[in-house]
């Protein structure tokens, strides 16, 4: 086979299969301390078929070339709008990989990870504050499960009340993954359109009893923040609908004004935006929900709490949604975002 | 300011520039009502130093799976990660770059992601693959949605008992306010009940959800499964915890599951409490627009050179907004990069050894567990690096006497599973050596290590 990777610096980068060499390895593996076995052959798959074989400076030179191909913030000015991109500073990535972090299996018992649970429960604090919000889940894997979170305790809420409201308002500045996720709740979209901001009018022309929420993004996906939100929630709330607010946003607002002060309910945070995390060419992001005290037995499970014996995680809520993924959420995101 | 390095000058030359008088006009677009009155409360900043020291303070308090003699799995597993991996993961062009929506500056993280779904796709015997879900549950919710969107008029969906319980709960999360409804199958003997679940399938049915191997550790009759629920036109979904035994064990694809998804974690991700983890997704061909989330294809640009962009994108939030097929946004993009060198690394051969290894020292220990008294091995069939063990000293206490042995001695399963009440599900994997394997049989008898 050619082992030619382009010339010099031009790079024509081949995939893994193509750079295959039959019977390279690139990890020798310990041998083994217990006797040999195997199970009942009938069960036993063949080899896997033109599955990559390379040495390891191979596979080292293969992903330094394709890493060459990439443009990141590191590499020069990144000025993307909804998506801000932050420097990723590299003590966060020091902290993730600290061996009490990157070592601890999820299934530890509480006592014996107190560490990180102290981690989790002051960085729901340390959110709290920013955002207003007195009650916080860590849980959800990015913003769009933190939004399909939020929802969802939005539609439990109003179920506990007695109310099945079916709709939710959308205005055409929201975030691209708002309909998506209200759809996944069972909801129908009402779309709104606004003039760059939302008036407390086009609110007001479609809020009824039918609708469970409003989700708005503010500063909105234009860049403009909300004028008329205390108005708009203060309505809402009036007709008994709850406001959802997109936080894709929130870099622009912290220190300035807090979402929960200003009548929003549940906000989701992206931490892969707003806290510094690295979007690592797509994830993984982390996006933890605030929700007013009213909304707090709906949070999904585990919570991180705090009691005489120390920290735990609480799995015994009746009126929570249910968890949204599996374990505690994205730790080693938490980690970098507490940093 | 370490992370705001603008300087007076630098401020003052940008206001001149967009024609805004001070920092504080900027917000003028705030109205007063919407204004904090006070600072925020939070703590002042910290150096490097001061920060890496409450860091490790916290961390050090933690059981790591390193220094103790750890026997814990179901649904995370202890591997050992090469050097190589973190070396080439920690380059910035790749976890400092966004999603790859510009394909022309994102070829090594779009390459990287074409290259870690063919290997999906080869593992577990599948045609198309995604770029990845979240992780292992919610990509099994995930599947369950794929089956109830495009299962006409289906909304039944049988669950195996033996399904990891964090899938089945987000599962029903995920179902919570959709018009399905969820039946779960017992798994009285360690698997999927034929019986009952062929009683069970009707044509409402729109989806099977299995764990291969399942939470218990053993590896469900797949073909067997496949059969019936075919039958009834539905589809199998199997939900794989521990991808490595597919380098042992036949693929689910070969077994006839519809749809393969599963938690990528075991091939190099660190433990890190349970995240992030990475969820992978794959289906045959004619499910291939049905599926959620991103997909990396192969092009050629306009000078007809190789290239790589996200395709299918009409499934996605961005077009038709009220009709995608999921909300997935962000998803795993740096763990794909891990997961992709991992098995590159490993390649054909190593992965195979490494699946061996792990199933001949889960055998052993599951045979001298066997031979001990007050013991015994929950259920018979095979299994790869799980099991589950009876006992009958109850398992709280047994819990706590190994741990002051510094031995995580397993999950205790009564939470999830009431009438596994005094029942250890035990994990062994190559990172468990025989002294390890022999001071935890020695202590479970109840002798000191």
């Amino acid at each position: 086979m050619s082992r030619t990777d382009g010339r010099g610096l031009v790079l024509d980068e081949k995939l893994l299969f193509e750079r295959t060499d039959p019977g390279r390895i690139g990890y020798s593996l310990p041998t083994s301390d217990v006797p040999a076995a195997s199970p009942d052959s009938s069960l036993l798959r063949q080899e896997i078929t033109d599955f990559p074989e390379l040495s390891e400076i191979d596979v080292v030179r293969h992903y330094t070339r394709l890493s060459t191909w990439n443009y990141g913030v590191d590499s020069g000015f990144y000025p993307l709008g909804s998506c801000t991109m932050k420097y990723n500073p590299k003590v966060n990535e020091l902290a993730a990989r600290l061996p009490g972090f990157a070592e601890l299996h999820p299934q530890t018992p509480d006592h014996l990870s107190q560490g990180a649970l102290e981690l989790m429960h002051v960085l729901q604090q340390d959110l709290a504050e920013v955002s207003g919000f007195p009650a916080i889940s860590l849980q959800p894997a990015a913003g769009a499960q933190g939004e399909f979170t939020g929802i969802l305790m939005i539609r439990a809420w109003h179920e506990a009340n007695g109310q099945n409201r079916h709709k939710v308002i959308i205005p055409d500045t929201a975030h691209g993954t708002n309909p998506a996720s209200a759809a996944l709740c069972g909801f129908e979209v009402l779309p709104v359109s606004s003039d760059g901001v939302l008036s407390k009018e086009a609110v007001a022309a479609v809020m009824n009893e039918d609708v469970a929420a409003l989700m708005v993004t503010n500063p909105n996906t234009l860049g403009l923040f909300e004028s008329d939100i205390r108005e708009i929630c203060e309505l809402v709330h009036e007709r008994g609908g709850l406001v959802y607010c997109d936080g894709a946003n929130l870099n622009a607002l912290m220190g300035i004004s807090r979402p929960g002060d200003i009548g929003i309910d549940v906000m989701h945070f992206n931490l892969h935006k707003t806290f510094s995390t690295p979007h690592g060419g797509g994830g993984p992001g982390a996006g933890p929900v605030g929700v007013v005290e009213k909304l707090r037995a709906f949070l999904p499970v585990p919570v991180v709490v705090r009691d005489e014996e120390g920290y735990r995680l609480d799995y015994d809520r009746p009126q929570s949604v249910g968890r949204v993924k599996g374990f505690a959420g994205h730790f080693g995101i938490l980690v970098r975002a507490y940093t | 300011m370490r992370y705001l390095p603008h300087t007076d000058v630098d401020v003052r030359q940008m206001l001149e520039i967009i024609g805004v008088p001070s920092i504080d006009a900027l917000f003028s677009g705030i109205p007063k009502n919407c204004r904090m009155d006070s600072p925020l409360k939070l703590p002042a900043a910290k150096s490097e130093a001061e920060l890496l020291a409450v860091l490790r303070g916290l961390a050090e308090q933690n059981a790591r799976v390193s220094e103790w003699d750890s026997f814990l799995g179901g649904g995370a597993y202890h591997h050992f990660t090469p050097a190589v991996v973190d070396h080439l993961v920690s380059r910035s062009e790749f976890y400092t770059a966004y999603t790859p929506y510009q394909p022309e500056i994102s070829q090594g993280t779009l390459q990287a992601i074409f290259e870690f779904q063919t290997m999906i796709c080869q593992l577990t015997g599948m045609d198309v693959a995604n770029a990845s879900m979240y992780d292992g549950a919610s990509a099994c919710a995930e599947a369950v949605l794929l089956a109830l969107r495009t299962g006409k008029r289906r909304n039944k969906v049988l669950l195996s008992a033996a399904l990891h319980p964090q899938y089945r709960e987000t599962v029903a999360t995920y179902c919570r306010y959709l018009d399905a409804e969820l039946q779960v199958i017992p798994a009285g003997q360690g698997v999927t009940e034929l019986q009952v679940l062929q009683n069970a399938l009707d044509e409402r049915t729109a989806a099977v959800v299995v764990g291969y191997p399942n939470y218990f550790g053993q590896i469900e009759d797949l073909r067997a499964i496949a059969e019936p629920t075919h039958a009834a036109g539905a589809r199998m979904v199997a939900a794989v915890a521990e991808p490595l035994a597919l380098a042992l064990f036949k693929a689910p694809g070969e077994l006839g599951a519809d749809v393969v998804v599963g938690e990528g974690q075991s091939f190099g991700i660190p433990l890190s409490f349970g995240g992030p983890g990475i969820g992978f997704f794959a289906v045959k061909q004619n499910d291939m627009r049905a599926m959620p989330g991103r997909l990396v294809g192969q092009t050629v640009d306009q000078d007809g050179k190789r290239g790589f962009v996200l395709t299918l994108a009409t499934r996605e939030q961005h077009i038709r907004r009220e009709k995608a097929t999921s909300n997935i946004c962000s998803n795993q993009g740096m763990c794909t990069l891990i997961v992709g060198i991992f098995l590159a690394l490993h390649g054909k051969q190593g992965l195979r050894k490494l699946a061996e290894l792990n199933y001949a020292k889960a055998a052993y220990a599951r045979q001298q567990i066997a031979g001990l008294d007050g013991f015994e091995i929950a259920y018979g069939g095979e299994t790869f690096n799980e099991f589950v063990v009876r006992s009958k000293e109850p398992v709280v206490q047994l819990q706590q006497r190994l741990e002051q042995q510094g031995i995580l001695a397993g999950i205790a399963l009564g939470k999830d599973y009431p009438q596994l009440e005094n029942a250890l599900l035990i994990c062994v994997t190559e990172q468990n050596s025989r002294e390890q394997i022999d001071r935890l049989v020695t202590a479970l008898a109840g002798g000191e290590a």
